[in-house]
């Protein structure tokens, strides 16, 4: 298998990951752009980039992750 | 050995109760600037301020550094291959680079960073499970089996709200426990 599908094949696991493991009801009722940067996180699994449509710092924007129980997958 | 640690890597590991294992696996632990800024909580703080009265070290990145690291976040992207990296992953890649540092980070994209990027090719990217795998190897974390071994990575999950793919878990757990045949 290729890297590049690999790659493909991983982003793809975690992404299912997180959207089957998120408490959506509580990411539903955040305001935005909170709602916005957590369905980010879900999608891309990228903390940074979702705290800077948060607002928020990073360690902020974990906080945030946790409550939602978004996994980051490794 | 000398390791620089990205934002989200510091982030998980203040809520590991086995952190301390950072202080005997290497003799420096760079802590980037722009972390601080990133860092807010009691925890966090108070986790980065250990680090640093122990064995770490406050690395302020050189304007030259951010223009190699933005080259570096482009060329990642022209892969078009769906990875990327953004600009606190890319700083501590081109530190390492430079310093022959290790990397720690929970980043896919900066993962693969040396297996996609040539002149990357040398540098290590260390995630959580590597971590806990060297000092595990290492003895620093004393683990007896394989099920020892996967019961730390549950602890960590569980302390850190992380989840290590099962794939990846009993490669290291093989790795570090051979099954004879």
């Amino acid at each position: 298998m290729k890297l590049s599908e690999r790659l493909e094949e991983i982003m793809r696991e975690a992404r299912e990951l997180r959207r089957k493991r998120a408490d959506w009801d509580f990411i539903n009722k955040q305001p935005e752009p909170i709602k916005s940067a957590l369905i980010y996180l879900i999608e891309e699994g990228d903390l940074y980039v979702a705290s800077r449509i948060a607002g928020v710092t990073v360690d902020e924007m974990n906080q945030l992750r946790i409550k939602a129980k978004i996994p980051i997958v490794v | 050995m000398i390791a620089i640690a990205d934002t989200c890597f510091l982030i998980t590991w203040s809520k590991y109760s086995k952190a301390n294992i950072l202080h005997s696996l290497f003799d420096i632990v760079y802590v980037p600037e722009p972390v601080l800024v990133e860092t807010k909580s009691p925890e966090t703080r108070s986790f980065v301020s250990r680090i640093l009265l122990r064995n770490g070290r406050l690395y302020t990145p050189t304007p030259e550094t951010y223009r190699e690291a933005e080259e570096l976040i482009i060329s990642v992207d022209r892969l078009g291959i769906g990875v990327h990296i953004e600009m606190p992953e890319a700083l501590c890649l081109v530190f390492a680079k430079k310093r022959l540092a290790v990397v720690l980070s929970e980043n896919l994209g900066a993962y693969a960073v040396p297996h996609l990027i040539d002149n990357f090719s040398e540098v290590k990217v260390w995630r959580s499970i590597e971590v806990i795998y060297e000092a595990a190897r290492r003895e620093v974390l004393k683990v007896y089996d394989e099920k020892s071994f996967i019961e730390e990575i549950k602890i960590f999950e569980r302390e850190t709200g992380h989840l290590i793919r099962r794939k990846e878990v009993v490669k290291y757990a093989e790795k570090l426990f051979p099954r004879r045949t």
